[in-house]
């Protein structure tokens, strides 16, 4: 394993994921359904990893028929509990030990959301046990680990989840739908980026703790913007592509922030996919006018998602009804007139599609859809949409772009592990 | 596809609104690759008559105007010329500088109002396209006076589907039928099994909403109505249409749909048949039995819709 922390260093001294007054989110609507369910319905969870993303994933959970908290795990006090008290109190348990947490026979599955070195040792050790899975992005922090993980998939045949929310956001569903119907024809590129203008850094009570609570910023912890941010994304491109890239080139550099981080204040990569489709990332922490969005360009048309919502923007104009009516006649021989005269004077808005708002239905958490959905894969016993396989796509694609960087190298997909 | 025909179609973004165009021939390749040279040609000359378009001969011209000639080159002299011989023989109806007075009506902020006299006296000076000067040798146009603005509106379109004829017309084996948003139309040949290009156009608006008939074949159309951008203020409706001599929307005409060999033509006279009204128009289109025209305007002091058609019965 790359990271020289064990388990045990982490139980002991990390964890302290992030700070966050997290609001407790009431589901009166579901209660009845509660009600109704038989407790085999319950699926029961264990937290391990309770900081600021474990405290956000188990608020949302909650809102979710069926869902009880069995119990968390965390080795920094308070992380540890804020998660019991998010989670009902004296009814849950709580560890420092995520084994400890494991052993708990009525404990269907765990959510683990721990820096991303502790990912691959921790899933495993879970689906030995028994147990289900939805690990928080990325999979692992080295392609030998993401290997290791699918190979344990493979073995135990447990619902292993990977959490890009994406996957399961009706935006994001309606988009790939609109681009299997063709809207957009062929796509021919993509392009996303996801810009702040923020150091990236925690606050720590304590000097000792800044490695563990800024594990973000350091390299036996983490990717860095590329594990962090990027994999959410380039998993949207290889979704819609249906494919994963082949080949990553990219520079990046930590040239804004001298404070002894070791992951890159600004990344920029290009992933080339087999069908000759070029996704093209910035990830910047100095900048943020750009925001995050993935822009989906086809032969015929553009779609752009934005953090609030997908707009479709057609290369060439609509033609007016009349006029489609017209050709249409044309090619079936119908001799009808057609009502395409008329006169016009000062005209619309020449030039191109100012874009049209995709219709969608989005009113929960974006976390509220992956979270049901991975209730139902475990009731189920079905394999996630998002499963171990696009979680492996992507991740050895974002931890290639990390190696094309440092070696400034072209880096090839490692096609023995998984064609 | 048809006996080895094959229906292109394209929408084109130009001149303000969009072209809708079809072509047909046997060759796929050959009508695609003309379908891009009108695209390429309806950029080019939006550059030049665009007057959205800073950089454009015309709004160029417009920001020198009562302050120096501009330098064009010879096809946008040509054109203005065009325009000036149709305001000679309209006896003023065409006009290309009527800018001033949709602007002091409202028709651009589309905040629509009625001037008063003195505001109307105040532009008057500045309509007329007598006051466009042009020096063919130093190919330089010079607007006479301050506040004088040029909107080719009434005739680039037309203008426009001259020129996509003149790509076209070596193939005499395509048809096509080219439409400026349905105001503007030309058509070459006639598509399988048909003397001709149908379609209907809006005839008016009043009482009712009434569609006519044409049939067109390598000849060019255009329709000018008061239906579209008309504005009532105090129970009374103006439309967009100017007689420039008197500074006032046209009141006679509901429409005016012309037909010709020339499309450039057709639009102009389109756009002069409103101003000039039933009488004026019988008149003058009695002098060019070539262009035919059908007018549309409800009978004096009654609900009944009149459709007047000039010159069919020799085509």
């Amino acid at each position: 394993m790359a990271s020289e922390y064990s388990r045990r260093d982490f139980i002991k001294t990390t964890g302290a994921v992030g700070l966050g007054a997290a609001a407790v989110f009431g589901n009166r609507s579901g209660l009845a359904a509660i009600e109704k369910m038989a407790p085999s319905d319950t699926v029961q969870i264990g937290v391990i990893g309770t900081g600021s993303r474990g405290q956000h994933l188990i608020q949302n959970f909650l809102t979710i028929p069926g869902i009880n908290i069995r119990a968390v795990c965390d080795i920094y006090e308070p992380n540890l509990k804020k998660g019991l008290s998010l989670s009902g109190g004296e009814k849950t348990k709580s560890f420092t030990d995520y084994h400890k947490l494991l052993e708990e026979k009525e404990i269907d599955a765990v959510l683990i959301a721990t820096p991303l070195n502790l990912h691959a040792e921790m899933s495993i050790a879970s689906m030995d046990a028994g147990k289900d899975v939805l690990c928080e992005k990325s999979l692992a922090l080295t392609i030998d680990e993401c290997h290791q993980i699918m190979e344990s998939v493979n073995k135990t045949g447990r619902v292993f989840q990977i959490a890009h929310q994406r996957r399961y956001m009706p935006r994001y569903q309606r988009v790939a739908q609109l681009i299997e119907e063709g809207v957009i024809g062929k796509i021919v590129a993509i392009r996303a980026q996801w810009h702040r203008n923020e150091d990236w850094r925690r606050s720590i009570p304590d000097p000792s703790l800044e490695k563990l609570r800024n594990w973000r910023l350091y390299r036996q912890f983490s990717g860095g913007l590329m594990t962090e941010l990027c994999s959410h994304q380039l998993h949207i491109a290889n979704w819609v592509l249906k494919e994963h890239p082949v080949s990553v080139v990219g520079f990046g550099g930590i040239d804004f922030y001298k404070d002894g981080r070791e992951v890159y204040d600004n990344v920029h990569a290009v992933f080339n996919y087999p069908s000759g489709v070029r996704f093209s990332y910035t990830s910047f922490t100095t900048n943020g006018h750009y925001g995050c969005s993935e822009q989906i360009m086809g032969e015929k048309g553009t779609i752009e998602i934005t953090t609030a919502k997908a707009t479709l923007y057609l290369e060439k104009p609509k033609p007016r009804p009349a006029f489609k009516t017209f050709v249409t006649n044309l090619e079936r021989e119908l001799f009808a007139s057609v009502n395409i005269g008329t006169a016009s004077f000062l005209p619309e808005e020449g030039g191109m599609d100012p874009g049209t708002e995709i219709d969608v239905v989005q009113d929960k958490d974006d976390t509220y859809y992956e979270l049901s959905a991975f209730a139902n894969h475990v009731r189920n016993h079905e394999r996630p949409l998002c499963d171990v396989v696009e979680g492996f796509d992507t991740t050895v694609a974002v931890l290639m772009a990390n190696e094309a960087m440092d070696k400034q190298e072209i880096v090839m997909w490692p096609s023995h592990l998984r064609a | 596809m048809h006996d080895g025909v094959v229906y292109e179609s394209r929408v084109i973004p130009s001149m303000g609104t969009q072209l809708e165009a079809v072509l047909v021939h046997g060759d796929k390749n050959l009508l695609t690759g003309l379908l891009n040279e009108i695209a390429e040609e309806l950029t080019r000359l939006d550059n030049k008559l665009s007057h959205y378009k800073v950089t454009s001969d015309v709004s160029r011209i417009n920001r020198a105007a009562g302050v120096e000639p501009v330098l064009v080159d010879y096809e946008m002299i040509d054109i203005l010329q065009q325009a000036i011989d149709a305001y000679q023989q309209t006896d003023g109806a065409f006009d290309v500088t009527v800018g001033p007075l949709l602007k002091l009506w409202g028709f651009f902020s589309k905040q629509h109002r009625v001037p008063d006299d003195a505001e109307i006296n105040s532009v008057k000076s500045l309509i007329g396209s007598d006051k466009i000067r042009i020096h063919r040798a130093q190919h330089s146009v010079f607007l006479q006076k301050a506040g004088m603005s040029l909107d080719l509106g009434a005739l680039g379109k037309g203008y426009a589907l001259e020129s996509i004829a003149k790509i076209l017309r070596p193939y005499t084996d395509l048809s096509a039928f080219l439409s400026f948003g349905g105001s503007s139309i030309y058509s070459q040949g006639a598509p399988q099994k048909r003397n001709g290009w149908n379609f209907n156009y809006r005839a008016a608006d009043r009482p009712a909403e009434r569609y006519l008939e044409v049939s067109l074949k390598n000849q060019g159309f255009s329709v000018s109505a008061n239906y579209n951008q008309s504005f009532a203020i105090a129970g009374k409706a103006f439309g967009h249409i100017f007689q420039p001599q008197l500074c006032r929307p046209t009141e006679e005409l509901l429409s005016a749909a012309v037909i010709s060999k020339s499309p450039m033509r057709a639009e102009m006279l389109s756009t002069a048949f409103m101003v000039m009204g039933l009488d004026k128009s019988k008149e003058f289109l009695a002098g060019e039995k070539a262009t035919q025209a059908i007018l549309t305007f409800l009978e004096p002091g009654s609900d009944v819709l009149q459709v007047e058609k000039i010159n069919f019965e020799e085509a």
